[in-house]
């Protein structure tokens, strides 16, 4: 299906009425025989249906649009259906509304599990390591000659001992410590790198949590109607500690808010006070998960000038599914 | 697959075999190209504007089935097209009436009505047909549909990305998941409102 091409722009005009008679009988007679135009045209309609519904359509476009697809009712349905799945997408699984983290420094920890886990550096440093277990099998076998001679040396000691023979003992004890040293060394390098590489692996397997989880944003507006079909419903996971409400405000006339979460048969379970509002005239209230099992809530939300007492601003209406 | 004629038709059996042997030899696809030109007839009303489209379709299928004898003598070409010339008479039929009827004075724009609130019928139903789908199909139609704006492009952007294919061909398959919902839908407030 080509949806680049002019015919799409013949289309939309087909079906906002924007084509002459003839024009109109042109691209019937096309969508009859024309299965290519066909699907182009079911996915235009989508898509105008799309634009309508996020409220993308220029105003003109809009009136023709609801001139046309509004009225007939298959066509209404379908533009009902698109605005229920809408909302549905956006309730049920709303996105977290915290802004997105910014981006940290990476620490010497994150740039040393990087560097690790590129593939070339993982096989250099494979070599280094067997390069390593190679020099401590040699030092192992130094060692163990040097023992010997040194046990041959301490057995000759019956025969008057020469400064040459004082010195060549001396020379190999000193050189015996410095090989067991440097195989401390290495076995404790060893060690060290074997540490990282298994550090660096259970790091690739197990994800840093991200910034924000937990939180799930709920968007509010107000409603004077307790017709539950109009409420806003959604369903809280156990990953989710918090739900912090955005109550949309139509004015911000106060100086403080306070919001009360009661359960629809006037239980109060929360009340916060000194609320902060967003530059969207948005009050922000975040309430624990733990506070919202299943069932219908509402919000009050009230203003307070420092001089006045708190009047009750609008109530919010939502339900927690199981 | 249409095998027989569609309830209320006054249209018998043998005219309906006629129509279907027309349309092709094979009477499967005889059956599926019926059915196609049936819907892309729908199509066509619904887009004049037309309330009763359906009906207007059947009514087009109806004329051309009842002169299909003749036709198939002297006509020669893709029988859709056939079609569309019988459902711009009808059209006009449709339209005269319209116009003609007695208490109409001046035709007057019926009042298009703005809300699109769901009914807990239809709220009901979209449950079901959302639970009917695989599960990712569902995640990425209600993704589709979750964000707004700028970041409604991005998530496009993004889900592509992830998919491995370009944002085209996400809409493409988009269009086939809404569809199929759409079909769900329909049966479902169908079923549920009988």
């Amino acid at each position: 299906m080509s949806l680049q091409n002019g015919r799409t722009d013949s289309i939309k005009r087909y079906l906002l009425g924007e084509l002459s008679q003839h024009e109109q009988e042109e691209i019937e007679q096309l969508l009859m025989s024309d299965d290519e135009l066909y699907q182009e045209l079911l996915f235009a309609e989508d898509e105008l249906i799309d634009e309508y519904i996020f409220d993308k359509l220029p105003e003109e476009d809009r009136s023709k649009f609801k001139q046309r697809f509004l009225r007939v009712p298959e066509l209404r349905q379908s533009v009902g259906f698109t605005a229920a799945l809408r909302k549905h997408a956006q309730q049920t699984a709303p996105r977290t509304i915290a802004e997105k983290p910014a981006p940290r420094t990476p620490s010497l920890f994150d740039w040393l599990k990087k560097f690790f886990m590129q593939p070339a550096v993982a096989v250099a440093f494979a070599a280094v390591l067997l390069g390593v277990i190679g020099i401590n099998v040699w030092l192992l076998n130094q060692n163990s000659n040097l023992k010997k001679k040194v046990a041959q040396l301490e057995a000759g000691q019956s025969v008057p001992q020469s400064t040459d023979l004082q010195q060549r003992l001396a020379s190999a004890q000193s050189r015996n410590e410095q090989l067991s040293a440097d195989l401390l060394r290495n076995q404790e390098l060893l060690a060290e790198a074997s540490r990282k590489l298994e550090l660096a692996q259970q790091q690739q397997t197990t994800p840093t949590p991200r910034s924000g989880a937990g939180v799930l944003a709920i968007a509010l507006t107000p409603g004077v109607v307790r017709e539950s079909s109009q409420w806003t419903k959604f369903s809280l996971t156990t990953d989710k500690k918090t739900v912090s409400f955005r109550l949309d405000l139509a004015a911000n006339d106060y100086a403080n808010y306070e919001a009360a979460l009661q359960t629809l048969e006037g239980q109060q379970k929360l009340t916060k006070k000194g609320l902060k509002v967003s530059k969207a005239n948005l009050v922000l209230f975040d309430v624990p998960a733990s506070m919202l099992p299943a069932g219908d809530y509402r919000i009050v939300l009230s203003g307070a000038n420092s001089t006045g007492p708190a009047n009750e601003i609008s109530s919010y209406y939502f339900r927690v599914l199981k | 697959m249409e095998t027989s004629p569609r309830r209320g038709w006054d249209l018998n059996q043998e005219a309906f075999d006629e129509l279907l042997a027309w349309l092709n030899p094979d009477r499967e696809r005889a059956g599926r190209k019926y059915e196609d030109i049936r819907q892309r007839l729908i199509r066509i009303f619904m887009h004049r504007g037309c309330l009763t489209a359906e009906d207007l379709a059947d009514k087009t299928i109806n004329k051309v089935a009842r002169k299909v004898s003749e036709i198939k003598v002297y006509y020669v070409g893709d029988p859709a097209l056939y079609f569309c010339g019988v459902a711009r008479n009808v059209y006009a039929e449709y339209y005269k009436g319209l116009v003609e009827l007695p208490v109409v004075t001046e035709i007057i724009p019926a009042p298009v009505p703005d809300d699109l609130d769901e009914s807990e019928l239809e709220h009901e139903c979209l449950e079901r047909c959302l639970g009917e789908m695989k599960p990712k199909d569902q995640e990425l139609l209600l993704e589709y549909y979750r964000e707004e704006g700028g970041a409604k492009i991005e998530q496009h952007q993004d889900t592509a990305r992830r998919l491995g294919i370009t944002v085209n061909a996400l809409r493409i398959i988009i269009c086939r998941l809404r569809a199929s919902f759409k079909k769900c839908m329909r049966k479902c407030v169908e079923a549920e409102s009988n």
